[in-house]
């Protein structure tokens, strides 16, 4: 058996930080392919989960990973590691949205919010309640790219509103505001989806 | 009391679900060649790069040395080795 492929076998079931250390004192390319098989294909899908497109999704998930590779020796171990690529994974789709203009840089639209009343927040708290997988699958794809970025952060990959602000580059009152509307509109969504049945 | 329940309640609903969006297949195949491909190819411009700041002016500076004190040539060079 070749030495890395023996070499690929015996650290793949280390913990990142483990892994990365050895990178750190090795800078073992077999090292960077364990991370590869491990987040990749998270990366790929949370970028088409975002951008719907497969060849746009390929190219960023090759950026970040890219990314990931180049500055892993300035990786602290002060998060995650899944934090920290998940992080440079939204980023990248935020520049490529605001490139492509589809995030405007405009001021969040709060007036929204001050229409809405008790009773109507009230029910979509409820309809939230019974959320199914197979619904959520449907209505993500009804959501625009930064409504399903941040709820992706927040309720898949656990991220605070902090670290939220960071990666979107907001304050942390702009997340909370931006999450209950992105929260809000997947409700909206899950009614009316209820109503078409 | 009863608010903070239900908000907990969704909290962890929608945690629930949004965890088990697990992806249907692994990402294409050619994306782990491209990007190795790429990384081959940082790490060789940044080699190239270093041969010709750093140890470029290293073996200028080693070469002028050894003209200007010929005998010293053998040190000038040991960091080569």
């Amino acid at each position: 058996m070749p030495t890395n492929k023996v070499k690929h076998i015996a650290f793949a079931k280390l913990p990142d930080l483990e892994i990365i250390q050895k990178i750190k004192e090795e800078g073992a390319r077999e090292l960077l392919e364990i991370l590869y098989d491990r987040y990749a294909t998270k990366v790929y899908y949370k970028c088409l989960g975002i951008l719907t497109d497969k060849d746009t999704a390929k190219d960023l998930a090759h950026d970040v990973m890219v990314k990931v590779f180049l500055n892993i020796a300035k990786f602290r171990g002060t998060s995650l590691f899944s934090t920290w690529v998940y992080s440079i994974t939204y980023n990248q789709c935020m520049d490529h949205l605001r490139k492509k203009k589809r995030i405007p840089y405009s001021p969040l639209d709060t007036e929204v919010f001050q229409y809405l009343s008790t009773e109507e927040i009230e029910l979509e708290n409820k309809i939230l309640q019974d959320l199914k997988l197979t619904q959520l699958e449907v209505l993500l794809e009804r959501l625009k790219p930064d409504d399903k970025m941040i709820l992706l952060m927040r309720y898949q990959d656990d991220f605070s509103t902090k670290q939220i602000a960071r990666v979107l580059k907001i304050s942390e009152s702009a997340v909370k505001m931006r999450l209950k509307r992105s929260r809000d509109k997947l409700a909206h969504q899950l009614n009316e989806m209820q109503d078409e049945k | 009391m009863k608010n903070k329940e239900e908000t907990n309640k969704i909290r962890q609903n929608l945690e629930a679900q949004f965890k088990g969006l697990l992806p249907s297949d692994d990402a294409p195949v050619e994306l782990k060649e491209e990007v190795f491909n790429t990384i081959d190819t940082l790490s060789l411009i940044g080699d190239i790069v270093d041969l010709f700041t750093t140890k470029f002016s290293h073996t200028e500076t080693a070469f002028l040395q050894m003209i200007q004190e010929p005998e010293s040539d053998d040190e000038a060079f040991d960091f080569l080795n």
